[in-house]
């Protein structure tokens, strides 16, 4: 029994950092605005996929990247494959530059995260201009940017509680 | 911080062929959506319609609060308002008269002329239920749909102007596509001067004016309606005004799609070009018969003169045309 709850326990804990993404392209997503439309969303979904590929990267492999990615782009109105190629970009320059982005702290952190994202934006713009055919105004992706460093150190703080709070604890120790 | 909680290098060595597999399946999904996209949007449509009672009501405060934000400048000068209002209503009522006589004016034109009448627009009237603007995105979420008769390519006006169309139906919501949306392209007329012209959305408030006719000048303050080429949205719906921007042209849009609440589907749709039915008149002359030729050679100079048309009767100008009411069928419902 205790083997089985362990089990299932572990099983949640590894899923978390899944629906974390999950749930991060939702909220940003919500066609809702606080600002008349004027600002874009920030990328909410790279978050937790940022965060837990250098925390944890065995629950954030690269088909959970991908897969938050197809969400984002499901949910946001892009074209079918333009976040999702932008994550999985993201993701590969992660794994390549784990130790150096990991090893980062304080202020450097969230310009490490800010690396990240800019790699995400620039990659989704050239995938849209492709999609497209012509290049779309960068203003947009650029704010999108900008907002998303900007919530990013009170987003860590609460991912690292959720990591501490759910994931540490139940997880099964090989 | 994330950073520093725990390293791990365990699986790097085993991740970069799924990176490159998920890679190439992103691209494949980006080619597949450019080809099939429509079957990817009918999902998100019914992913929408599935969503929209949830929608409505997380919608309503934010629909609130927005409201509040944008008026909340014009609570500072509500009396410096209040006195421009009175002004453009009392011109507005001049010109109301002028338009009226105008409108009785081209009404007894057309009874005169046999015109037919233009076809009368139906429309939807639907709330907005939900709005976004993303990188590639910029659009409005109503709650009409297919059941109530709504089509995709449908234009969309607030009480300004223009708004958009409707890019996706689904049972009971639509998306619209707004005109500053990177994939809006609609076709526009600028007045005086009927001057063609694309209005392209780049995703930025002012819409460029493209495909001018050469060397072009627009004066700023000239107004954008549509011009219906193309049959896809009626001609003469008000879209904005020019301005000019960095040695280029845009359009000031008179709608405020960030802050309107209600909007109206115009449910136009253009009939085909149909030729008329033919009629006696139409049937080409075989020319004249051998018998006929001779007497048919130009007559001999004589005295006699044209004989005038009665008094009060024009002389005819030109061969008998075919009934203007059948004639006309087709280029006026164009």
């Amino acid at each position: 029994m205790d083997r089985a709850s362990a089990m299932a326990g572990g099983m949640i804990a590894a899923s978390i950092p899944f629906f974390c993404g999950i749930a991060a392209a939702v909220i940003a997503n919500l066609p809702v605005s606080f600002t008349l439309g004027f600002l874009p969303p920030p990328l909410l979904a790279l978050m937790p996929l940022y965060f837990w590929c250098l925390v944890r990267p065995d629950l954030m492999p690269p088909g959970a990247a991908f897969t938050i990615g197809l969400v984002q782009d499901f949910l946001s109105g892009a074209p079918i494959g333009v976040w999702t190629g932008a994550f999985i970009a993201a993701y590969a320059l992660l794994d390549r530059r784990r130790d150096a982005f990991a090893g980062l702290s304080g202020p450097a952190a969230v310009l490490g995260f800010g690396l990240a994202a800019l790699v995400v934006s620039v990659a989704a713009y050239f995938l849209g201009a492709i999609y497209f055919w012509h290049l779309p105004a960068a203003e947009p992706i650029l704010l999108s940017l900008v907002l998303s460093i900007l919530l990013y150190v009170p987003a860590a703080m609460v991912l690292g509680a959720v990591h501490r709070r759910f994931v540490g604890p139940l997880r099964v120790q090989p | 911080m994330a950073n520093g909680l725990r390293r791990s290098t365990r699986l790097r060595g085993n991740t970069q062929f799924p990176i490159a597999l998920f890679g190439a399946l992103a691209l494949a999904l980006l080619l597949l959506g450019k080809t099939q996209g429509n079957m990817l949007d009918q999902a998100r449509a019914a992913l929408i319609d599935w969503a929209s009672p949830g929608l409505a009501a997380i919608h309503a405060p934010f629909e609130g609060f927005n409201r509040w934000l944008a008026n909340a400048d014009d609570m500072f000068n509500l009396y410096q308002e209040n006195v421009r209002l009175k002004e453009d209503n009392a011109r507005l009522r001049q010109w109301q008269g002028a338009a009226l006589a105008l409108e009785a004016r081209v009404g007894r034109y057309e009874q005169l002329l046999n015109a037919v009448p233009e076809r009368k627009t139906e429309s939807v009237l639907a709330r907005v239920i939900g709005r976004s603007g993303r990188p590639f995105l910029e659009t409005m979420i109503l709650d009409a749909g297919t059941a109530n008769g709504v089509k995709p390519g449908e234009a969309v006006l607030d009480p300004r102007g223009l708004v958009g169309r409707v890019y996706l139906a689904g049972q009971n919501t639509s998306w619209v596509i707004l005109l500053r949306d990177v994939s809006s392209r609609v076709p526009v007329v600028i007045q005086p001067g009927n001057i063609p012209a694309m209005l392209t959305g780049d995703n930025t408030v002012a819409p460029r004016l493209e495909a001018l006719p050469p060397r072009t000048e627009l004066k700023p303050g000239s107004v954008i309606v549509t011009s219906g080429d193309g049959g896809l949205l009626p001609a003469g719906l008000a879209v904005g005004t020019v301005v000019a921007q960095a040695g280029k042209y845009r359009a000031a849009l008179y709608a405020e799609a960030h802050s309107t609440s209600e909007v109206e589907i115009l449910r136009y749709q253009r009939l085909p070009e149909q030729a008329p039915p033919p009629s006696l008149d139409d049937i080409p002359d075989p020319g004249p018969m051998p018998a006929q030729v001779e007497t048919m050679q130009p007559p001999a100079q004589t005295d006699a003169q044209p004989v005038p048309p009665p008094a009060g009767q024009a002389a005819p100008v030109a061969p008998a045309v075919p009934d203007r009411g059948q004639a006309g069928a087709g280029r006026a419902a164009g």
